[in-house]
């Protein structure tokens, strides 16, 4: 059903403003408003205060060469896997947040598929430096999402790159209270730091005998929901960022911190698109950006061999979407 | 009786079978054929207007597809492996557990315990085994200064592709096992008296008496085993532990199928290939079905030889 009339009403009095840039855009669908934003997930690096402490790490990072001096003295000073990140479906997703660290994506702002990008090549370079200097673990392309928590809590590693780990953070270990969440990083060339965040939306069906009534309530429901996160237990995050300002999400400085160093850079995942509807299922459904990721982690070093091979996937997605 | 009242008797018998052949017909034929239809057609979920007949279109771009030829290639290989080594195993482990060995029964419910153990939980638990750092193998390797580096069991292509197999005959043996120590404790003591005292030692013996005794339950276990791993077990097993990965190393057939399917919504291309994974099953009985017969042939040939 298309839900254009509730967004026409938030520019009107001013309300669009609460939401993260881009993730109107994203869900428009051939001229349609087919979803609204609703809960957001930025992928964040998670690091352990106590770790950085004990390497005498005073200053975040804000660069890539930065990061890669942090794990530098994270593995000499503690002998710790500085850095995990999974090699699954997941890691397609952290793959894609360092694209968009150094400011490319999928595709050019012309829509129009750039994985044979200069940007990407350094992206792969980037990742190859993190596999080949021991930072990332050399079994990286076997990880799931879980295994990034039994290392991060059993003491093997320093960080991981992914999902806000609130669950692990509300679990009362002892090292799942150490946790903090990184500023947002940029490459060493692009000054504007990004990540991955994830918007997902509220739908309706246009079977409704009722589409006026559901849109009323779609619309008060994202204004008003803060009790399905204060007492609802739903571990995501509101895309109407007006209600990040309570204090139930800035109690926790875990939760305050992703509020404050990842959510503002949250980029759609199709970014620089505004919005790629079948061809993204695609690309992100057969995990082009994670097979690319594994390749570099099993010891693949022909960059351009990997561009072309996801480069010529991905254009074939754009072509099976047309 | 009469013909009339045979006849009367037969139709109410029909009658009753067609509810079962009814619940047969949609449970089992319709999605076959449904499956069939769609492997003709050019049907994609993502595009409400597709579904037009192609003929055999989505058959020959699969054959000119080059990944299409490694993914049935290392299917076969690991249907192959899964088969004959879980049968191996199984063999040799229903001969010791028929033994009148100690502890018996505890020994034989411990064997089986892989086939209990869901499957998720099985994966998962041999996904932490095969860790390189937490996991049990890797760290006991290492403390006991046997390696310096760690294993990439699931991380390095070809490992991967020999771990999936392991995995997969861990979880197969006990099948064989059951099936195998059945067909032992069919064989009566009668059958090996007369081999001992001709003086047969236990090799000749378990060649020449259990073996063939153990034939018709062999080629039974095996056939089912090779259809399900094919199949059906080798997606969830090779799901669970890496999707199939690292970088498509562990690919098969069944998850080829299902990629295509969910993640690109072209449901003909993928029926198509899920119509060649029957192709190949029923080449490989068919296969086996000739050689049968020409065994018989054969020995029927001999044994005429042999009496003319």
């Amino acid at each position: 059903m298309d839900l254009s009339s509730i967004v026409a009403e938030w520019e009107a009095e001013g309300f669009i403003k609460n939401f993260p840039e881009g993730s109107i855009e994203l869900h428009q669908y051939n001229g349609m408003q087919a979803g609204i934003p609703w809960i957001i997930d930025p992928r964040v690096i998670t690091y352990r205060k106590d770790v950085f402490e004990q390497a005498g790490i005073t200053k975040l990072p804000t660069t890539w060469d930065e990061f890669l001096d942090v794990c530098e003295t994270i593995k000499t000073k503690t002998g710790m896997t500085p850095l995990v990140i999974p090699g699954d479906r997941d890691g397609a997703q952290v793959f894609l947040s360092m694209m968009f660290e150094n400011g490319v994506g999928v595709t050019d702002s012309s829509v129009n598929p750039a994985f044979d990008s200069s940007g990407v090549g350094e992206v792969l370079s980037y990742v190859q430096t993190l596999y080949e200097k021991g930072y990332i673990s050399s079994s990286t392309a076997s990880y799931t999402d879980p295994d990034m928590d039994s290392m991060l809590l059993s003491g093997n590693a320093a960080m991981c790159y992914g999902a806000l780990r609130t669950t692990v953070y509300k679990s009362g270990d002892p090292i799942a209270e150490t946790l903090g969440v990184m500023p947002s990083i940029s490459s060493n060339t692009n000054n504007s730091p990004r990540t991955l965040m994830w918007v997902n939306p509220i739908v309706a069906y246009s079977q409704t005998e009722h589409p006026e009534e559901a849109k009323v309530f779609i619309k008060w429901w994202i204004e008003n929901m803060l009790p399905l996160f204060t007492d609802g237990g739903v571990n995501g995050y509101p895309a109407n960022k007006g209600l990040l300002e309570d204090k139930f999400f800035n109690e926790m400085p875990y939760i305050a911190e992703a509020i404050n160093n990842a959510v503002p850079y949250g980029t759609s995942p199709v970014w620089p698109s505004a919005n790629l509807y079948t061809a993204w299922s695609v690309i992100e459904g057969e995990n082009y950006l994670g097979m690319a990721l594994q390749e570099i982690v099993t010891g693949n070093k022909d960059h351009t061999a990997i561009q072309k091979k996801y480069q010529g996937l991905i254009e074939q997605a754009f072509k099976d979407a047309e | 009786m009469n013909n009339k009242l045979l006849v009367r008797r037969n139709i109410v018998g029909y009658y009753m079978l067609i509810p079962a052949t009814i619940l047969f017909l949609l449970i089992n034929a319709f999605p076959l054929v449904y499956g069939l239809i769609l492997s003709l057609t050019d049907k994609n979920y993502t595009k409400p207007k597709s579904g037009k007949f192609v003929g055999l279109e989505n058959f020959k771009s699969i054959l000119h597809d080059s990944e299409f030829w490694s993914i049935m290639g290392y299917t076969i290989v690991y249907t192959v492996f899964v088969v004959a080594f879980s049968y191996l195993l199984g063999l040799a482990l229903a001969v010791l557990l028929n033994k009148n060995i100690k502890f018996r029964g505890v020994f034989r419910a411990l064997a089986l315990f892989p086939w209990v153990i869901p499957t998720v939980v099985a994966a998962q638990n041999w996904r932490w085994l095969f860790n390189d750092q937490l996991g049990f193998i890797n760290r006991t390797l290492m403390e006991l200064s046997i390696i310096k580096e760690p294993i990439l069991f699931l991380a390095n292509a070809d490992l991967a592709r020999l771990s999936v197999i392991i995995v997969a005959i861990w979880k197969s043996y006990p099948f064989m096992m059951v099936v195998l120590l059945a067909g032992l404790q069919s064989i009566g003591d009668e059958m090996y008296e007369p081999a001992y005292i001709d003086g047969a030692n236990r090799t000749k013996i378990f060649w020449y008496i259990t073996m063939p005794t153990l034939k018709p339950m062999s080629i039974v276990c095996t056939t089912l085993m090779g259809l399900w791993t094919f199949n059906t077990l080798s997606f969830d097993n090779i799901y669970l532990l890496t999707q199939g990965g690292p970088s498509g190393s562990t690919y098969v057939m069944s998850i080829q199928s299902y990629y295509t399917a969910i993640y690109r919504g072209k449901i003909g291309y993928a029926s198509a290939i899920s119509v060649m994974m029957m192709v190949i099953i029923a080449l490989a009985v068919l296969i086996y079905a000739i050689a049968k017969y020409t065994a018989a042939i054969k020995e029927q040939r001999n044994a005429g030889d042999v009496n003319g």
